[in-house]
């Protein structure tokens, strides 16, 4: 009964791990500017497809992993760069604009994907030392599995940290988060930090897709399969708070597995019933588990709350 | 109103007579976009006036598929599933709908158990009802969590994304009783109708003018007092009808069901002409939100303006 739960909530881990992964770059990108980027798991999808790339040149796991890793986030950042210079930039205060234009692009990379990778699923091996088992014991596979991808997650969450608070970059990022023109008179340049900003972002979910890519199969289709959860755990966790996401990650992980313990035959369920919870959930606190409060939220608000209070939509569509 | 009149005269044209004129694939083609014409319709209002996006678009379209496909597969398949039940070999000719009054095939179904779910779909009655009255309920309650927690915005345009996920991997499992994955199929073959194609399109068709132009109608009215005045004024400024005071959330709980509802409606047009239907329809899939949001995107605008 012990090891059951043990192994339960070893499962229940490494699933949190993952929705963890999948959502730090999401937790910069909407989390911090605010800005709906559907084509999140597209990213993730291009760093893990680095990652295949990669392997096809270097036969060697470990070397192959270690240069996946920077190339998948400078590939991820170019094309976020891209992004917000070429898509995002222009529409900025205009989420639900913001949100359908990036759905068009989700749709054009997943095509190209699929174009030149094809449909088939694409291995990414993980090299021995990352796969093999710590143990003998019955539960020594979710363990290893679980302490693989919590590492990743902690990795990520120390690397997020770090830029944040202790570099430049992140003293910029949140100055102008908060607002931007105090920032820009400060001296500093809204549109250039934007733009490391979501490259960052984009970045951050290019390295996470080498990592998920090493626990599932690369698809076209794998982005997809995370986006709703991704937001969701932003959104569950309260947005522009990284121990928000942190947070709701693991809440969403521990209860899907827990649902699925009372159901095992049913794992579909599990995530319907799941789904549900959030939704019933976001009603109770639609803040999220860990709210912003006093002047970073009020800073991030107004980007946020579909209109922009100070210009009413028809004063935009007569612009445009 | 002239379109009504061209559609039910084309309709008329292929069904009754069915002279050939047309091609079977081009009328569905057409009926098709003009079943996603009425979401853009019912998606203008809630987004072009009301500013609510909801990302759930093929949720309760697929409810409404999945509502008039149940009558459409059930009479189909009635025969075979009661001769197979009863040990027989199933009829040669599938299409062929036999006589059998309906009390003895009610006798024949009380010996075959059959999942709980269908109980409303041997009259076209029930689903008919069903088709308005489960994508109006889901979204009413919906509806009203979230407008009273005031959940507006992205964040709603995610909820409705998270809702519309739980519903297709419902609909994706095996033992909720619609078939799973494989959803239901077979659905252009209306009973009582032999010339199938041409017959059964025409009268979809048929059905289709006269709800795009009554709910045309109902909407330039709608839209064109007080009412349509104050939805705008949500689209705007949120907070300031609510300080006018005006009870914003009923408003907006309005438009929201009454647009979902409509959905279902489109979707129950939409399906008989598609032939099948399964939970990847309604996943929230990219795909399936770009064609419905980018026809709908201009037309928000247009009338926006």
């Amino acid at each position: 009964m012990a090891n059951q739960a043990l192994d339960l909530a070893l499962d229940a881990l490494s699933l949190a791990s993952i929705y963890f992964l999948a959502a730090i770059g999401l937790a910069i990108t909407f989390g911090v500017m605010g800005v709906i980027n559907m084509a999140h798991g597209e990213f993730i999808m291009m760093g893990a497809y680095t990652g295949y790339v990669v392997q096809q040149f270097v036969p060697d796991y470990t070397l192959s992993i270690l240069i996946a890793l920077p190339l998948a986030f400078a590939v991820t950042f170019g094309a976020g760069v891209a992004m917000e210079r070429l898509v995002i930039r222009w529409l900025y205060h205009r989420p639900l604009e913001t949100l359908l234009a990036t759905f068009g692009i989700s749709i054009a990379l997943q095509q190209l994907a699929k174009n030149i990778f094809g449909t088939q699923a694409r291995p990414l091996t993980a090299p021995d030392w990352l796969d093999g088992a710590l143990g003998s014991t019955t539960w020594s596979r979710s363990a290893t599995s679980a302490s693989r991808s919590s590492c990743c997650a902690l990795i990520f969450l120390a690397l997020f940290l770090f830029v944040m608070n202790r570099t430049r970059l992140g003293l910029e990022v949140r100055a102008v988060t908060q607002n931007p023109r105090m920032a820009a008179s400060m001296g500093i340049n809204p549109d250039r930090i934007n733009m490391l900003t979501f490259g960052f972002g984009s970045g951050i979910a290019g390295i996470a897709g080498v990592a998920i890519g090493l626990f599932a199969k690369v698809t076209s289709e794998m982005g997809a399969d995370y986006i709703v959860q991704s937001f969701m755990t932003v959104v569950v966790g309260g947005v522009g708070n990284i121990w928000g996401t942190l947070a709701g990650a693991g809440m969403i992980g521990f209860l899907q597995k827990f649902i699925e313990w009372l159901n095992p035959s049913n794992t579909l369920a599990a995530q319907t019933y799941m789904i549900l919870f959030i939704i019933l959930f976001i009603q109770f606190r639609p803040k999220g588990i860990i709210a912003l409060k006093g002047r970073a939220a009020e800073g991030i608000e107004p980007s946020r709350q579909g209109v922009a209070r100070r210009t009413p939509r028809s004063v935009l569509l007569q612009k445009s | 109103m002239i379109c009504w009149r061209l559609f039910t005269w084309r309709s008329r044209a292929v069904g009754g007579f069915g002279t050939g004129l047309i091609s079977t694939s081009f009328v569905k083609t057409l009926g098709k976009t003009l079943c996603l014409c009425l979401i853009a319709i019912a998606m203008d209002l809630v987004w072009g006036y009301c500013g609510i996006l909801s990302l759930g678009h093929f949720a309760f379209f697929g409810l409404g598929g999945y509502m008039i496909g149940m009558w459409l597969m059930y009479e189909r398949t009635e025969d075979i599933v009661i001769e197979s039940a009863a040990g027989r070999r199933p009829a040669a000719d599938r299409r062929r709908k036999s006589a059998t009054p309906s009390a003895r095939r009610s006798s024949a179904w009380s010996g075959v158990r059959i999942p709980p779910i269908w109980a409303f779909a041997d009259s076209l009655a029930d689903p008919t009802a069903l088709v308005v009255l489960v994508p109006g309920l889901l979204a009413l309650v919906f509806g009203w969590l979230a407008f009273r927690s005031r959940v507006t915005g992205v964040y709603l345009s995610i909820l409705t994304q998270a809702m519309t996920l739980a519903l297709s991997l419902y609909l994706f499992q095996n033992d909720s009783g619609l078939r799973g994955n494989n959803g239901l199929s077979g659905l252009q073959n209306l009973p009582g109708l032999t010339d199938a194609a041409g017959g059964g399109v025409g009268v979809v068709l048929l059905g289709l003018g006269a709800g795009a132009g009554a709910w045309l109608f109902a909407r330039a009215w709608v839209v064109s007092g007080k009412f349509g005045s104050v939805i705008r004024g949500i689209r705007d400024d949120e907070a300031r009808v609510r300080f006018l005071g005006y009870p914003v959330e009923g408003y907006k709980l309005f438009v929201f069901t009454a647009d979902r509802r409509d959905r279902g409606i489109a979707g129950a047009l939409y399906y008989p002409q598609a032939g099948i239907i399964n939970p990847a329809e309604i996943a929230p899939s990219p795909r399936s939100t770009w064609r419905s949001g980018s026809p709908s995107a201009g037309a928000g605008g247009s009338t926006a303006r």
